[in-house]
């Protein structure tokens, strides 16, 4: 498939999945009068549900899921390791910590623009940690056990944060935190989020390059006029800014990135760089598809949609796992 | 034309590059001899500015270090001894990424580049194996055409890292012959060989090092000595000679009497 | 009433056999050196694996009334049968000494029993969010719902919700305690009956009936006092959580003369309710919960939601006094006038005057 054909089939794939996304919910609206709503306003029932709730759900799944679906296919470039992954290797889950330290503890208030800048720092750290183990020693053992062990760490200072919140709800929290969720976000989560993604996603879309080069391993990306500290800050900085962000407002999802990387590269020439539009389209896809299995999945009520995409990834992961082993161990 | 003064490297706090100085001309290749750990290595990621060194290096009159990454990729390439095949890119692709530093943001190909691909693939024998993915090949095919992608870069000076070892003995020649065609275009190259044969007969020049020092400079013949091979490789090796050049044929490891008995 | 007598007869007979006779329990320690294996886990161990499972026990299912007990059966009541073998020390004043471990007994203990009956009340008797008479609540002693603090108290009686403390309360039974439990009260309509039952434990059934009878009248004239077209209202708590049909929420909004929109939407129990839905069927009044809390959560904030305040000629509000309908008890009557005065507020009754107090 020529780059162009798959950028328009993912394109028009992640298209019809928002618009989707739009005209599904409890709320019987019919799908003109809810697009008509949502552009041009109408009674105030419908105007409210379809701006205030099902556009910032859908952009919410479009955003993140393309932060997510990026940022696997940057990690998985970079460490030159097809099982990478900001859920996989805690980097997401940190970020979730990051979030519940700042937001519960109430340093900044019960403030919602509190939560990115605890996700960010915590992503920061997990990013960091990652690549001095695993790009050091890059085999794909050390990089999945320090994955396990950062994420590990994380769930469980993440339950402990919450279990000190004297708010009696908090606890019910750590299921958010742990297996993000799409429900009832609003435009403010958006506003939050936005810029925050779409300047890590630009700086990971600049890395391309280098990610071709280092293909060739790291001597070999260096012989070709790659930058590697460069690469490597840009990397760090733009996946904590992407994954981060959309951590604070959705909670860790994970697989996103692990999924879509590997479906999607028997379709481009296998260069890392040719991965990183269809993976961002790609992720948006697969989450907002994702998000509304999560919604009708179940009649009361809804799933979290991380347990949805951890039921896809999780088989997958395993799979890989056994397709690769010799190359593991 | 790459020249370095009092070259020396520190590798955790250890001195792998002891005050090396050299000059390596166009139209010729230079082979680095020396047992393992005697620095080779180092010395040529050191002379491609990937690590830090202290002394001075310069190419073509420019100091290395006041290159940007990309400049410095114009003039050095560099094959690195370890290698690395992440994706099942194919050999056109890989050897494609060599044209990198020549190539704008959008990074298409002109026909320029692509007529310099397919000459790196015909010279190291790949260019049957183009659409096949790398990751698939033998070992052997993964070396040739690793050093193709490096031969595609077309820079006036290429430092080769071992590019022969684990090569059939023919494949092994191919290596050679193809490296000679580039200096027979004028390129500086450098190659580190430990195969003493090979580098006796397909190098102009040899620079023999031990523990980071250059303990030899010169032709072949005048370097590679029974007497420096058993100072440097502490092997006994017997020496001869046919219309092709020299053929150096390590028989036992150096050591006492018998060192002396056996010598010629 | 025989048959069951036997029953517990014989289960507390077990009890003696395979334990301690409860008369001595108490005095037991590890120190005599004469304790079985079996009674030394029994004794030692599980308190302090039930003072973990409290912490969590406790803690709510989800949504508003949280950290309350719910459903459940009635138990056997044969205190006298009890008080026979169990031959603890009978109080000064004749009547039985109640231990409360749970939020909802504490209030009904408190509203009936004479001074000196209390022995303790569950601390969360005194969390205003979730206790109406938490003032009253200050001046009893209390309890964290441990078996171990029942032991060391040796109430002639233990009441607590069916659901919240299980574990603690098997435990006790198990040793010989009489443990009243009680269901979380569904509806209205069950106050009354829990409150004379309330009554008969403490032997202070006059003063139940009193309470009761009060509570029954008040009811009625609330109801009585209901005219006009019914406005549609929903509680939407943390998380979404609303109080569908079958729920104390949902009897005490009908009695106030409101429509609960979650019922009639078919939903049941307390369970989520879709902020669309909310927005799309605009009821008149939405009453949201007070914070438990202070400290933040994100389930405060599903309450601040955009689209929520963004829904004109709807009446948000808390309304109800906090802690009011946490519990069945009669104080839940403060949180049926509050809400008839709202109603009232927004479907004024055609004739004049306040109908209600």
């Amino acid at each position: 498939m020529t780059p162009l054909r798959l950028n328009l089939a993912l394109a028009a794939l992640t298209a019809v999945l928002f618009v989707l996304s739009l005209l599904i919910g409890p709320a019987h609206l019919g799908p003109v009068a809810s697009i008509r709503a949502l552009v041009a306003g109408g009674d105030e029932a419908t105007r409210i549900i379809m701006r205030e709730i099902r556009l910032p759900r859908a952009l919410l799944g479009l955003m993140v899921g393309a932060s997510l679906g990026l940022s696997g296919a940057v990690l998985q470039g970079f460490l030159r390791n097809p099982l990478a992954e900001p859920g996989i290797v805690g980097v997401s889950a940190m970020a979730s910590l990051g979030a519940v330290i700042m937001f519960y503890s109430g340093l900044a208030g019960a403030s919602l623009y509190a939560l990115p800048a605890g996700a960010l720092a915590g992503a920061f750290l997990a990013v960091i940690v990652l690549l001095a183990i695993a790009a050091r020693h890059g085999s794909t053992l050390t990089l999945i056990l320090s994955g396990v062990a950062l994420s590990s760490l994380a769930a469980a200072l993440t339950s402990l944060a919450l279990n000190l919140s004297p708010n009696p709800f908090a606890s019910y929290e750590i299921i958010f935190w742990l297996l993000g969720s799409l429900k009832d976000r609003s435009m403010t989560h958006v506003a939050i989020a936005l810029p925050l993604i779409a300047a890590g996603g630009a700086l990971l879309a600049t890395t391309g390059r280098a990610l071709d080069a280092f293909s060739l391993g790291e001597e070999g990306a260096e012989s070709l006029g790659i930058d590697r500290r460069r690469t490597r800050l840009f990397v760090i900085v733009g996946t904590a800014l992407a994954v981060g962000a959309g951590t604070a407002v959705t909670g860790a999802i994970s697989f996103v990135g692990l999924v879509v990387p590997h479906m999607l590269r028997p379709l481009t020439n296998r260069m890392p760089s040719s991965l990183l539009l269809p993976s961002a389209m790609g992720g948006a896809a697969l989450l907002l598809a994702a998000d509304i299995v999560a919604r009708t999945a179940v009649r009361a009520g809804e799933l979290n949609v991380g347990v949805v995409t951890a039921l896809i990834g999780a088989p997958f992961f395993l799979w890989l796992i056994v397709r690769s082993r010799r190359e593991i161990f | 034309m790459i020249e370095a003064r009092n070259l020396s490297v520190d590798l955790s706090s250890r001195r792998v590059v002891s005050g090396i100085s050299l000059g390596l001309v166009p139209g010729t290749i230079t082979g680095v001899l020396g047992p393992n750990g005697a620095g080779k290595s180092t010395l040529m990621r050191a002379l491609a500015g990937q690590i830090a060194s202290t002394g001075s290096i310069a190419v073509d009159g420019r100091e290395l270090a006041s290159l940007s990454f990309a400049e410095r990729a114009r003039l050095v390439a560099h094959l690195p001894q370890a290698r690395i095949i992440s994706w099942p890119l194919t050999v056109r692709d890989l050897v494609g990424l060599g044209r990198m530093p020549w190539q704008g943001v959008s990074r298409a190909f002109s026909n320029g580049d692509r007529a310099l691909c397919t000459e790196a693939m015909e010279m190291m024998d790949v260019a049957g194996l183009a659409e096949r993915p790398a990751t698939e090949l033998s070992g052997g095919e993964q070396a040739r055409v690793l050093a193709a992608r490096a031969i595609a870069q077309d820079t006036p000076v290429l430092l080769a890292d071992e590019p022969a070892s684990g090569l059939d003995p023919a494949h092994q020649m191919t290596m050679m012959a193809g490296l000679r065609k580039l200096a027979a275009k004028g390129r500086t190259l450098l190659v580190s060989l430990h195969d003493l044969t090979l580098a006796a007969r397909w190098c102009d020049r040899i620079l023999l090092m031990k523990e980071g020092r250059l303990v030899a400079e010169g032709a072949p013949a005048d370097v590679l000595t029974a007497e420096r091979l058993g100072e440097v490789f502490g092997i006994l090796a017997h020496i001869d000679h046919d219309a092709g050049g020299m053929i150096l044929a390590p028989v036992a490891l150096a050591g006492g009497t018998a060192h002396r008995e056996a010598r010629p | 009433m025989l048959p069951r007598m036997n029953r517990l007869k014989g289960m507390v007979a077990k009890v003696r056999l395979s334990f301690a006779p409860s008369s001595v329990l108490p005095d037991i320690s590890p120190a005599r050196g004469e304790i079985k294996p079996a009674v030394q886990s029994a004794l030692l161990l599980q308190p302090s694996r039930l003072a973990r499972t409290v912490a969590t026990a406790d803690l709510p299912p989800c949504g508003g009334d949280v950290r309350q007990d719910r459903g459940g059966q009635r138990r056997a009541y044969a205190a006298a049968i009890f008080v026979l073998y169990a031959a603890l020390p009978a109080n000064a004043a004749d009547l039985p000494r109640v231990m409360s471990l749970n939020v909802c007994t504490d209030q009904l203990a408190m509203t009936l029993a004479a001074p000196g009956q209390i022995v303790s009340i569950s601390n969360l008797a005194s969390d205003p969010g979730l206790s109406f008479m938490h003032e009253e609540a200050a001046t009893y002693p209390k309890n964290r719902g441990l078996a171990e603090e029942v032991f060391l108290a040796r109430p002639d009686v233990v009441v607590t919700g069916t659901y919240s403390l299980h574990n603690t309360t098997d435990l006790l039974k198990h040793l010989g305690f009489h443990v009243e439990e009680f269901a979380y009260s569904q509806t209205l309509d069950t106050i009354p009956s829990e409150i004379r039952r309330m009554g008969e434990i403490l032997h202070r059934e006059a003063k139940a009936d009193e309470v009761a009878t009060r509570f029954e009248s008040g009811l009625a004239a609330v109801k009585a006092s209901v005219c006009g077209p019914a406005p549609t209202a929903i509680v939407y708590g943390q998380n979404g959580i609303t109080q569908g049909a079958g729920t104390l929420g949902d009897s005490v909004m009908r009695a106030a003369g409101l429509k609960n929109l979650a019922a009639e939407l078919g939903y049941a129990g307390m369970v989520p309710f879709p902020l669309e839905l909310l927005i799309e069927h605009r009821p008149d009044i939405v009453i949201l919960p007070r914070q438990l809390s202070t400290a933040p959560s994100l389930a405060d904030l599903t309450l601040k939601d955009p689209a929520l305040r963004a829904l004109k000629g709807t009446r948000f509000g808390h309304f109800v006094p906090e802690g009011a309908w946490s519990c069945g008890g009669p104080f839940v009557l403060e949180a049926v006038k509050a809400l008839a005065k709202v109603r009232q507020q927004v479907s004024p009754c055609p004739s004049s005057g306040a109908p209600t107090q």
